[in-house]
């Protein structure tokens, strides 16, 4: 077993390790999101939610008054906009149509009157852990699935390699050399595991039938799922007739406030109206992130049902574990904790792959030139482990540094980031993985700890104007940045030495 | 070498066959004990990950890579005559 976690854990390493740092990334997409869009207003004094869902609604009658669906999207945490959409018939089928939205100022309720730059965000940053970049979605996915499946079984195999695990946790010592990163391996793993085993099996149920056919192919005609998505998850979209008669819509503010007596104010994250003025319309009202929802007759106002009465029990437990995987958690203690584990889980991955050629080179040490498959595997680790948070750091640059009104300015901050990623392979294939571990960490220190000087120099939003006006998102991205260009300065002056690996 | 290969064949491959095998014959047996069709197939394939994962386990447990194959083979008669017995097209 020991074996098995060694090969599995290498094989699928480099990609894990991108998986799961972009991954823990996605924890704080919002607030990514928002440092990489300095345009939008800080710390504003929204208006009542009384007051936004009149405005919407005003917004929606008068872009859209005969649209097959309006949604309302409440701001998500920290967030200055809202936005509201609409999907109008366009010539097809009686449930298609033509999607569009617009972005409401939540101090004024009317469309926002700045212009934010081109930009990715954080969301971009976060997609890429599930299904990559530059190939198309079902391929990415399906090589992070069987990536994930390895962690899956490098989990385990890790459980049963480690038997005396109890023992082995408290057992760290340090200045051992490969020990101490054994002992550092372990402790990290054993640490987060159930994070871990929870993150690897939730990270399949998203797209269960994808990986696992073989049950739905053989109960259900594949070109027709609606039949298993409602009986199994109460998904399915109402039919609507869109030459139902004329009756209008009932006020929303009454339905939010249902909504709201049921999760908590200020809980309410969506509504969506089906087929609205008509007399089959629907009012949908979901809760924060996900957890609930509420239907309504449209045109009476009438309570129909919640999402526990569609979902079956099944259905309820793989929703529960892809809300576990997302973090549905408010609070920062909870969301600090998530990206925690998920940055233990990344310096797992980390001291695994270093493991494993540590070990390795001790063995080839005796006598014989290195062999071919040890250079390649350095060159990886150390281009992967220290590159791609160059390349984060890079895409970061972009955002700042790159012209606001340039063409492609979204996709080019990605090119920036794969650009400074492969440029870490080249220097550390050119340098040596000897040389190249300390010189990169050199590189990363500096572009994470200069980061709160490019915003300072290419924003009006410094340090000092964050924390005097209590802007935490800004600050605390700068606060990271140093902490993160902190570890890289630490990690370029334990490779220092001529020994190259920071064993 | 040969070995190596035909063991992580085994538990690769032969194991996803099984997984597979064993998923279909769940999804057409929970219905039996109670649960809808469509929820057996959703409860049976969520296992299968955690299923497979200890096939492959299983596979790399066993003494040899010919002992593998054989273990899978044996293993896969059950599900199979139940989903031959049991299945009878799509669901209504």
């Amino acid at each position: 077993m020991a074996w098995l976690h060694t090969w599995v854990g290498l094989l699928a390493g480099w990609i894990l390790f991108f998986v799961f740092l972009t991954g823990t990334l996605g924890y704080v997409k919002t607030e990514i999101d928002m440092w990489m869009r300095p345009e939008q207003p800080a710390n504003i004094r929204p208006l009542s939610v009384d007051a936004l869902l009149a405005a919407a609604e005003r917004r929606l009658r008068a872009n859209a008054p005969d649209a097959l669906s309006w949604g309302i999207e409440f701001p998500d945490g920290d967030d200055s906009e809202l936005v509201v959409s609409w999907r109008v018939p366009s010539g097809g089928g009686r449930n298609v149509g033509t999607f569009f939205s617009e972005t409401l100022d939540l101090r004024t309720g009317l469309p926002i009157d700045y212009v934010v730059r081109e930009t990715g965000g954080g969301e971009v940053l976060y997609a890429m852990h599930f299904r990559l970049h530059y190939v198309p979605n079902e391929i990415g996915v399906f090589v992070v699935g069987i990536c994930t499946m390895f962690m899956l079984l490098a989990l385990m195999t890790g459980l049963v390699a480690r038997r005396r695990l109890f023992r082995d946790f408290f057992m760290f010592r340090p200045g051992n050399g490969r020990r101490t990163w054994l002992d550092a391996h372990v402790l990290m793993g054993v640490t987060a595991f159930p994070f871990h085993l929870m993150i690897a099996w939730s990270g399949l149920l998203f797209h269960p039938f994808f990986y696992m056919p073989v049950a739905i192919d053989a109960l259900y005609p594949a070109q027709d799922r609606r039949a298993f998505l409602a009986a199994a998850h109460g998904y399915g979209r109402d039919e609507f007739n869109v030459n139902a008669a004329r009756v209008p819509l009932v006020p929303l503010a009454p339905l939010m406030a249902i909504g709201e007596r049921r999760w908590g104010s200020g809980k309410v994250s969506r509504i969506t109206v089906g087929n609205p003025d008509r007399q089959d319309a629907r009012v949908m009202i979901r809760s924060h992130r996900f957890e609930d929802e509420i239907y309504f007759d449209g045109s009476t106002g009438a309570l129909i049902g919640d999402k526990a009465m569609r979902q079956t029990a099944t259905g309820a437990f793989v929703a529960a574990m892809t809300g576990l995987h997302v973090g549905p958690f408010e609070g920062p203690l909870l969301r600090g904790l998530y990206v925690m584990c998920g940055l233990l889980g990344t310096a797992t991955i980390g001291t695994g792959l270093v493991l494993w050629l540590a070990k390795r080179k001790a063995r080839l040490a005796a006598g014989g030139p290195t062999h071919l498959g040890i250079t390649v595997v350095d060159t990886l680790n150390v281009g992967t482990i220290v590159g791609l948070p160059i390349g984060i750091a890079a895409y970061f640059w972009a955002n700042r540094l790159l012209p606001v009104g340039m063409e492609a300015r979204a996709a080019w901050e990605v090119h920036a980031m794969f650009m400074a990623w492969g440029a870490s392979y080249l220097y550390a294939h050119w340098r040596r993985p000897l040389f190249a571990w300390s010189e990169l960490c050199v590189v990363a220190a500096a572009l994470f700890t200069l980061i709160p000087f490019l915003n300072a120099v290419t924003t009006d939003r410094n340090f000092a104007i964050s924390v005097t006006a209590g802007d935490w998102v800004f600050a605390g991205f700068d606060l990271s940045a140093i902490g993160a260009g902190f570890f890289f300065a630490i990690l370029a002056l334990k490779t220092r030495c001529s020994r190259g690996t920071p064993l | 070498m040969t070995s190596t290969v035909s063991r992580a064949l085994a538990a690769i491959v032969g194991g996803y066959a099984l997984t597979s095998l064993l998923i279909l014959a769940a999804s057409l047996l929970l219905p039996i004990a109670g649960l809808g069709q469509a929820e057996s197939v959703l409860a049976a394939s969520t296992a299968g990950f955690l299923v497979y994962a200890g096939i492959i386990m299983w596979a790399y447990h066993a003494r040899s890579a010919t002992d593998a194959w054989r273990l899978l083979a044996w293993a896969s008669l059950p599900p199979m005559i139940l989903c031959i017995v049991f299945y009878d097209g799509y669901a209504r």
